[in-house]
C-alpha cells in the first residue's frame, strides 16, 4: 500500500477529514461502505491538468525570454494557440472532474445498489434535480436531505472578526447544521450550467449548440472561447431597434440596442439569477461591420451613464449567424 | 431504490479580505444520528474512492 500522490491532489485534506470521519463512523456501526468515486477518472483529470500546465509553461518561458531579451511582444499565432490549448485543457479537466466523475458515480450506484448515498451537494443537487430521467436507468431516490456547513441561525455569528485565525478555531469546533431538502441550491444549478457552456465553447465553439443565434462573437479576442457569446434577438423595432438575450460562459444577459446592417450598439445587463461572478455594471458595446466582421469595443457604465472603464479598441468581434470564424487576424 | 440521498458540504471555503482558506468540517449530528439508527450491514455509498481511502490509512 502506498500513498497515492494523485489522490492527495484530487481530494483536499479538508475533504478527506470529513470523509474519514464518516467512513470511521460507518465502520464502528457495522455499516457496509461502498466507494462510488472512480480513480481512473481522477487520472484522466490529472492528465488534462498536466496538458494545461505544459502550455502555461511554454507561455511563461516565452515571456521570460522576451523580458530577458528586452524584446517587444507582438501577438503571434502560436502564442494564441498555446493560450487556447491551455485554457481548453483546463476546462476539459474541470468538466471531467465534475461531470465525468458524476457519470461514474451513477454507474457505481447502479452496480452497488446502496440504500443510503452521501455525496457532495454539487452532485447531490444536480442528481436529485435530474431524478426523473435517472429512473429510466433504474436509479430512484426517496428522500433528499441537504447538509449545510455552519452554525445554526440562533447561534452567534462566528465570522465576526478581522482575521481568519481569529474566528476559525471557534468555527472548527462546531458541527455543521442540517436541514431537510428545500430544493436545489440555485447557485449549484447555475454553476453546472456555466461549466457546460465553457465546455461547449472549447469543444464546439458554441454556447448553446441546440439553438441558432443571430450573432456569435467574443469579448476576449486573445482567448476567443473564454469570451465567446451568442446574441439572440427576440424583438425588432422600426428604425433598427433590437432587444433580446446574450448567452456566454458567465451567464445570461438581457440587451437592448440598434443594428442597421452596418453599425451595432447595445447595452447588456447580466441577469443575477442566471449568472455568476459578473459585473454589476451594465456594459455598452458598439462596433462596425468591415469585411464580414463586426469589430468594436465595450465599456462598463455606471447607473448615471458615465463610462467607468473605457474599453480598448477591438475589444470584441462579432459575426452574423452561428458560425465563428476561427481565422481571425 | 436509494432510500435517502444526502447532499453534504465536506469542506468550506472561508474568505476573509484577501485570503481564502479551505476548512475542515465534520458530518452533522443529524447525519450520524440517522446512520447510527440503520441496521448493521446496510450499504452506504459515499463519494470517495477506495484509492483515496487507502491513502488515508497510512496517514
Amino acid at each position: 500500500m502506498r500513498l497515492n500522490d494523485e489522490s492527495e491532489i484530487m481530494v483536499s485534506p479538508a475533504s478527506k477529514y470529513y470523509w474519514r470521519r464518516l467512513i470511521d463512523f460507518c465502520g464502528r456501526h457495522k455499516l457496509r461502505v461502498v466507494y462510488l468515486d472512480d480513480f481512473e477518472t481522477f487520472e484522466k483529470v490529472m492528465e488534462k491538468r498536466a496538458e494545461a500546465e505544459t502550455y502555461k509553461q511554454r507561455l511563461r518561458s516565452f515571456f521570460e525570454r522576451l523580458e530577458s531579451e528586452r524584446s517587444i511582444y507582438t501577438e503571434t499565432n502560436y502564442v494564441r494557440e498555446w493560450m487556447e490549448a491551455g485554457y481548453r485543457a483546463d476546462v476539459e479537466a474541470e468538466y471531467i472532474f465534475i461531470v465525468g466523475r458524476e457519470k461514474k458515480i451513477l454507474e457505481n450506484i447502479q452496480k452497488t445498489n446502496p440504500s443510503i448515498v452521501v455525496m457532495g451537494k454539487g452532485h447531490g443537487d444536480i442528481i436529485f434535480l435530474n431524478r426523473g430521467s435517472l429512473e429510466t436507468q433504474g436509479i430512484s431516490f426517496g428522500q433528499y436531505l441537504r447538509e449545510i456547513a455552519g452554525l445554526r441561525n440562533e447561534e452567534a455569528d462566528p465570522f465576526e472578526g478581522w482575521t481568519i485565525s481569529a474566528v476559525m478555531p471557534e468555527f472548527d469546533k462546531k458541527l455543521p447544521s442540517f436541514i431537510t431538502y428545500e430544493g436545489p441550491d440555485p447557485s449549484v444549478v447555475v454553476e453546472r450550467e456555466l461549466l457546460q457552456r465553457s465546455y461547449n465553447a472549447v469543444t464546439q465553439m458554441r454556447i448553446l449548440p441546440e439553438r441558432k443565434p443571430d450573432f456569435i462573437g467574443t469579448w476576449f479576442p486573445k482567448l476567443r472561447s473564454r469570451g465567446l457569446f451568442e446574441v439572440y434577438i427576440e424583438e425588432r423595432r422600426d428604425g433598427g431597434g433590437i432587444s433580446g438575450t446574450i448567452e456566454d460562459i458567465l451567464g445570461t444577459a438581457g440587451f437592448e440596442g440598434h443594428w442597421n446592417g452596418q453599425k451595432i450598439s447595445f447595452k447588456k445587463n447580466y441577469d443575477a439569477q442566471k449568472s455568476q461572478g459578473q459585473s454589476h455594471y451594465p456594459l455598452f458595446y458598439q462596433g462596425n461591420l468591415e469585411n464580414g466582421t463586426i469589430r468594436g469595443h465595450y465599456d462598463f457604465i455606471s447607473d448615471g451613464g458615465i463610462i467607468n472603464y473605457p474599453g480598448q479598441k477591438d475589444s470584441f468581434v462579432l459575426f452574423q449567424g452561428d458560425q465563428f470564424k476561427l481565422d481571425l487576424s | 431504490m436509494i432510500e435517502r440521498l444526502y447532499g453534504v458540504e465536506h469542506s468550506v471555503m472561508f474568505s476573509c479580505f484577501f485570503s481564502t482558506e479551505e476548512k475542515s468540517v465534520c458530518p452533522s449530528e443529524e447525519l450520524v444520528g440517522k446512520l447510527s439508527a440503520l441496521p448493521a450491514g446496510t450499504v452506504v455509498g459515499i463519494e470517495f474512492s477506495l484509492e483515496a481511502h487507502r491513502s488515508l490509512l497510512i496517514k
